[in-house]
């Protein structure tokens, strides 16, 4: 029985780390059970030679997911930005300039520490991506959309926020953005709560968003978790985002996201929001 | 006094409860005078279950230590928010949800019933996880000894390797979340996972909690900010190895 054992094992991994082959689990066990040497030999020999090779796990025409370049895609029509090159663009006002809504300290710590990581962290993926596409080997590839989202989502929101504030701003908006939110969310009121509402409710680390969708030609709110991008996960163009994550508001706010979320209407750029809106109705054809 | 007085095997809790019931009472037989007496001698689950004792809310646990006793390693206006606001919330809104959900299944409402999954694991979650984290935590922790030493070097190879292990993936944590060390019943084997939000261990994963540490930005900003590396570095120093070790064998 053992020396049959063995003699299985042996094979089956030969096979594993000659081919990467998934062994039939159930021809297995009715090996197992096989009554004699002599004729589990012989049914041995015959499975193998019926062996249908199956790679296991992986996409049979092999494709790499289409967010990895979607992701790309969207930093370079917002930064211009090649794939890997990816640099902290600056801040178009002081640090210090939407205080008391947003402190200095939160600023910079958010700017220079934060937003940095995120594209520290994507040009280490990057390079780990062209490693991995040089091999073709599109499992790593896709092993590495997590970071990629993560990280590229990271570089792509914070630079969209900062364009987002501006010192002196706020209130309520004015053109084309103005007339979508009445439409859309009968009045700048109930766009406002909605969007806090959505915002305070996010669990963990998020943002909250105004984005528009292109299909219906219609402003809505949304949220996303972590760094998720919001145009590859709810196909919305962003529009407005607020940072929910407590690196946003912690030093200042402590726990009291709602008076963050509150603050931050002191500070919209609607300007900006609009522009952004124009320019996805352009794209749009709208 | 016309409440009959039912102490004969009665523990401390039963005369404590006879107490207030007599005082509730006011002398007289009542029906909240009762049910407090039938609360001292009935675990509360079979009461619930008959109907008889609404649900006890859930309340806060007191640290078992003071707000400043972490430092440096865990300041104390952090100590602070994180029990006092912070776990104190997951509590308040656990509490909301319960009470939608007992409304819920009494009108038979399937729908609304599982539209508060998301919350009861959220709070709940939150409430179970931070309730672990400060009896995980303290000045005075001692090492690892014992069989649960032993397991850490035979399934980490050294207390080194499983700190490192432990802290890498804590670190990884995309967002808010939990790093774990965890007991895994079936295998019998110390093993390390991570959660994200406030997602629990071992209804998630099935391991049993032994030491968690909260990566959340609110555990850790106030004093580190950006820097989460340094915290979870840190916060060995505060470990609390008894706490950790009677859980394990507990959970064996």
């Amino acid at each position: 029985m053992a020396e049959k054992d063995l003699y299985i094992a042996a094979l089956e991994k030969k096979l594993a780390e000659l081919s990467g082959i998934e062994v039939d689990q159930i021809k297995k066990n009715q090996l197992a059970n096989a009554s004699s040497e002599a004729r589990s030999i012989r049914e041995m020999a015959e499975y193998v030679e019926g062996i249908q090779v199956k790679q296991a796990g992986l996409v049979i025409t092999g494709q790499v997911n289409p967010q990895v370049a979607a992701m790309f895609a969207h930093i370079k029509a917002e930064l211009g930005e090649e794939r890997g090159a990816h640099t902290l663009p600056p801040l178009k006002y002081d640090y210090d300039a939407l205080e008391p809504h947003i402190c200095a300290t939160i600023m910079q710590i958010h700017h220079t520490k934060h937003h940095q990581g995120y594209i520290n962290n994507l040009k280490a993926a990057v390079e780990k991506l062209a490693e991995a596409e040089k091999a073709n080997d599109i499992a790593a590839m896709n092993a590495l959309l997590p970071a990629i989202k993560f990280n590229g989502g990271g570089h792509l929101n914070h630079t969209i926020f900062w364009t987002n504030m501006a010192p002196g701003a706020g209130g309520e908006p004015t053109g084309a953005i103005a007339e979508a939110i009445n439409k859309d969310f009968g009045s700048f009121q109930s766009f406002k709560e909605k969007f806090s509402g959505a915002s305070v409710a996010v669990k963990g680390s998020g943002w909250g968003w105004l984005g528009y969708c292109p299909k219906d030609d219609k402003v809505a709110v949304a949220t996303c978790q972590n760094q998720d991008p919001l145009q590859i996960t709810h196909g919305l163009v962003p529009l407005l985002g607020l940072d929910v994550w407590e690196h946003a508001y912690y030093l200042q706010y402590k726990n009291l996201r709602a008076d963050y979320v509150k603050a931050f209407f002191n500070v919209i750029n609607w300007a900006n929001v609009n522009e952004r809106y124009e320019a996805a109705r352009k794209a749009a054809g709208h | 006094m016309t409440c009959c007085k039912q102490q004969d095997e009665s523990s401390s809790a039963a005369e404590e409860y006879w107490n207030t019931a007599a005082w509730h009472s006011g002398g007289v037989v009542c029906w909240e005078g009762i049910m407090l007496l039938v609360r001292a001698f009935l675990p509360a689950r079979s009461l619930a279950a008959a109907g008889l004792w609404c649900r006890q809310k859930h309340t806060l646990p007191d640290l078992p230590y003071d707000y400043g006793a972490l430092e440096p390693t865990i300041n104390a206006e952090i100590m602070q928010l994180h029990h006092s606001k912070h776990h104190q919330t997951y509590v308040n809104n656990l509490n909301v949800a319960e009470e939608k959900l007992a409304e819920a299944k009494e009108k038979g409402d399937v729908s609304t019933i599982i539209s508060l999954a998301p919350a009861l694991k959220f709070n709940g979650g939150g409430h179970i996880n931070h309730s672990i984290f400060w009896q995980n935590l303290s000045p005075d922790g001692g090492e690892p000894e014992g069989e649960l030493l032993a397991a850490i070097n035979r399934d980490f190879g050294s207390v080194e390797n499983m700190k490192n292990q432990l802290s890498a993936q804590t670190v990884a944590v995309q967002g808010s979340g939990w790093g774990w060390l965890g007991y895994n019943k079936q295998k019998g084997t110390l093993q390390i996972a991570t959660c994200p939000n406030q997602d629990p261990l071992e209804a998630t994963t099935g391991l049993v909690p032994l030491f968690g540490i909260d990566v959340w930005e609110h555990a850790y900003y106030l004093q580190y900010k950006n820097v989460r590396p340094d915290y979870v570095k840190a916060i060995w120093n505060v470990a609390n190895w008894k706490d950790i070790t009677a859980r394990f064998n507990a959970a064996k």
